[in-house]
C-alpha cells in the first residue's frame, strides 16, 4: 500500500539530510580515488556497459572541455592523428581558446589548456573501440531514473513525494546555490555553446555534486528513513566524487574545489584571493556575494580613479572604490575622493551629497546615494552615480530634460528622468 | 495596476514593502555616460 503521510518522526529526520548532502555538495576535500573510482565503474556497470578508463582532472571546466575535445576528435575519424603532440595542442587551441576566454580568468588558461591536453591525450591513448557516439551519460541516468521512480512511486503517493521536495530537495539546492549558481551557468554556456550535437551531448555528459546532491538526498532519505529499498550506486558516486563526465569507454572526473571562502552572513568572500578556487586555477573572486574582477581582490594597483570612472555597474563601482587604496592609512571612498579632487557641492540628508571629481582633468558630477537597508554587518551601502554635468533628467529614450541647479534632490531626481520639483520618493530602500 | 489589498515588493537584499493599490508607472534608475546613458545595476 502507498504511503499517504510522513510521520513527526519522520519528518524530524530531514534536517540531518539536509546537513549531510549540503556538506557533500560544498565539499572541499580533495577526492579519495581509491573510494571514486569503483563507484564509477559501479555506474556504468549498473546500465549494461564496459568498464570506462577513468581520468582525473583539476576542474570541472577542464572535464568539460576534455570531454568536448576528445568527442571532437574521436567523431572527426582519425584520432591518431591527434596523437602527435602538435597536432593535439592545435585542436586544442581551436577547441578551448573561447571556452576559457568566457569563463576563466586569463591566470589560469595556461594550466587548464595543459590539464585538458595532458587529459585527453591520455584519453586517446587508452582508445580501442570505433567510437560510435553512443549517449553513455543518457543511457545511465536513465537507468537510474526509471528504476527510482518506478519503486519511489510505488512506494508513496504525490503528496509525499511533494512534500520530499518541498522540505528536502528544495533547502539543499537553496544551500548549495553558491557554488552551483556559479558552475551551472559557466557549464551550460559551454556545453550548450558546441553546434554539434553528438559533441554537445559529450560536454553535457555529466553528473555528481554539487549538481546532483539534492537527488541523492532524497534517494538517501527514502532509503535509510523510509525503508525503501534503492540500490546505492549512485549514491555512492555523489559521496565520493564530484562532477563526472561519462562518455562511451572513458570517464572525465573533477576534484572538488580547494576552497569556498565565505563572510559571517554566509556570502561568497576573501579579502586575500578567490571566494571558490579548484586545483586548475579556475576560481571565481567575491567581495561579501558580490562577483568581482581578479584585480579587485588581488590586484589594488590596478585599481585608479581613471579606471574606477570606466566601470560601467554601480553596484561593482561601489566595490571597486571600498577596495582603492586598501592598506592605506586613508582608503576607500575618502581616498577616492582625496584623489579625484572632489569637491562636495550639496548634501541633503534625504537624498545624499553631490560632488563635482576632477577625472584625468575631465569635470565630472557624481552623487552619493545610501541604501535605505543595511547589511548583515549593520553598515548601509555606499553608491556613486555619475551624472549629468548640468543635471539634466535622464529621459527613458535615451535624451536628457532641462538643466538643473546643483542639488543633491536634482541630481538623484536626474537618474529617474525627473526634475527635483517632480520627484516624491514615498517609499525608499 | 495593483488591485485591491496592494501588493509586497520583496528583494533579496531590501526589506518587503507593501505596495497599497493604485495605478503605477515603473521607472528604471539610469546614469549619465558622456556616449549613451546606461541603466543602473544593483
Amino acid at each position: 500500500m502507498r504511503r499517504c503521510r510522513l510521520s513527526d518522526e519522520e519528518l524530524a529526520r530531514i534536517p540531518e539530510f539536509i546537513d549531510k548532502w549540503t556538506a557533500i555538495g560544498l565539499s572541499t576535500t580533495p577526492v579519495d580515488q581509491q573510494r571514486a573510482e569503483p563507484a564509477l565503474r559501479h555506474l556504468y556497470a549498473s546500465a549494461g556497459l564496459l568498464e570506462p578508463k577513468i581520468i582525473w582532472v583539476p576542474c570541472p571546466m577542464t572535464a568539460i572541455l576534455s570531454a568536448i575535445l576528445y568527442a571532437t576528435i574521436r567523431a572527426s575519424g582519425h584520432p591518431s592523428r591527434a596523437h602527435d603532440d602538435r597536432k593535439l595542442a592545435e585542436i586544442a587551441e581551436r577547441v578551448m581558446q573561447r571556452p576559457l576566454t568566457m569563463t576563466a580568468a586569463p591566470s589560469a588558461y595556461r594550466p587548464m589548456h595543459l590539464a585538458v591536453e595532458r587529459a585527453v591525450s591520455v584519453a586517446l591513448g587508452h582508445t580501442s573501440r570505433i567510437w560510435s557516439g553512443f549517449d553513455v551519460a543518457l543511457a545511465i541516468n536513465q537507468t537510474r531514473r526509471a528504476t527510482f521512480d518506478r519503486v519511489l512511486n510505488r512506494a508513496v503517493d504525490d503528496t509525499v513525494r511533494q512534500r520530499l521536495h518541498t522540505r528536502l530537495v528544495t533547502p539543499i539546492r537553496a544551500g548549495l546555490g553558491i557554488l552551483t549558481g556559479l558552475l551551472q551557468p559557466a557549464l551550460n554556456l559551454v556545453g550548450y555553446g558546441v553546434a554539434r550535437i553528438r559533441i554537445r551531448h559529450a560536454g553535457l555528459a555529466y553528473s555528481g555534486a554539487p549538481l546532483w546532491a539534492p537527488d541523492a538526498a532524497r534517494i538517501d532519505y527514502a532509503q535509510r528513513v523510509l525503508g525503501i529499498p534503492f540500490e546505492r550506486g549512485f549514491l555512492e558516486a555523489v559521496e565520493s566524487c564530484g562532477l563526472y563526465w561519462m562518455l562511451d569507454g572513458i570517464c572525465f572526473a573533477a576534484e572538488r574545489p580547494t576552497h569556498i571562502n565565505r563572510d559571517v552572513a554566509g556570502r561568497l568572500h576573501c579579502e586575500v584571493g578567490p571566494g571558490v578556487a579548484y586545483p586548475s586555477g579556475w576560481s571565481w573572486w567575491h567581495w561579501h556575494g558580490m562577483r568581482v574582477p581578479q584585480n579587485v581582490i588581488e590586484e589594488l594597483e590596478t585599481i585608479t580613479v581613471e579606471t574606477i570612472k570606466h566601470v560601467r555597474s554601480a553596484a561593482l563601482r561601489r566595490v571597486i572604490i571600498e577596495r582603492y587604496r586598501h592598506g592605506e592609512a586613508t582608503h576607500g571612498v575618502a581616498a577616492y575622493l582625496r584623489d579625484a579632487g572632489g569637491v562636495r557641492l550639496d548634501h541633503d540628508a534625504a537624498f545624499g551629497t553631490l560632488w563635482r571629481l576632477a577625472v584625468a582633468g575631465e569635470p565630472t558630477l557624481m552623487v552619493e546615494v545610501v541604501n535605505h537597508s543595511p547589511e548583515p554587518d549593520g553598515a548601509c551601502r555606499h553608491f556613486f552615480l555619475q551624472i549629468h554635468p548640468e543635471l539634466r533628467p535622464i529621459l527613458k529614450d535615451g535624451n536628457y530634460g532641462m538643466p538643473q541647479p546643483p542639488t543633491a534632490r536634482n541630481a538623484v531626481a536626474s537618474t529617474f528622468g525627473l526634475s527635483g520639483a517632480e520627484y516624491r520618493p514615498g517609499v525608499e530602500t | 495596476v495593483i488591485g485591491e489589498g496592494g501588493a509586497v515588493l520583496a528583494h533579496e537584499e531590501h526589506d518587503p514593502i507593501l505596495v497599497p493599490a493604485g495605478c503605477y508607472e515603473l521607472r528604471r534608475q539610469r546614469e549619465y555616460a558622456p556616449a549613451m546613458p546606461r541603466l543602473v545595476l544593483d
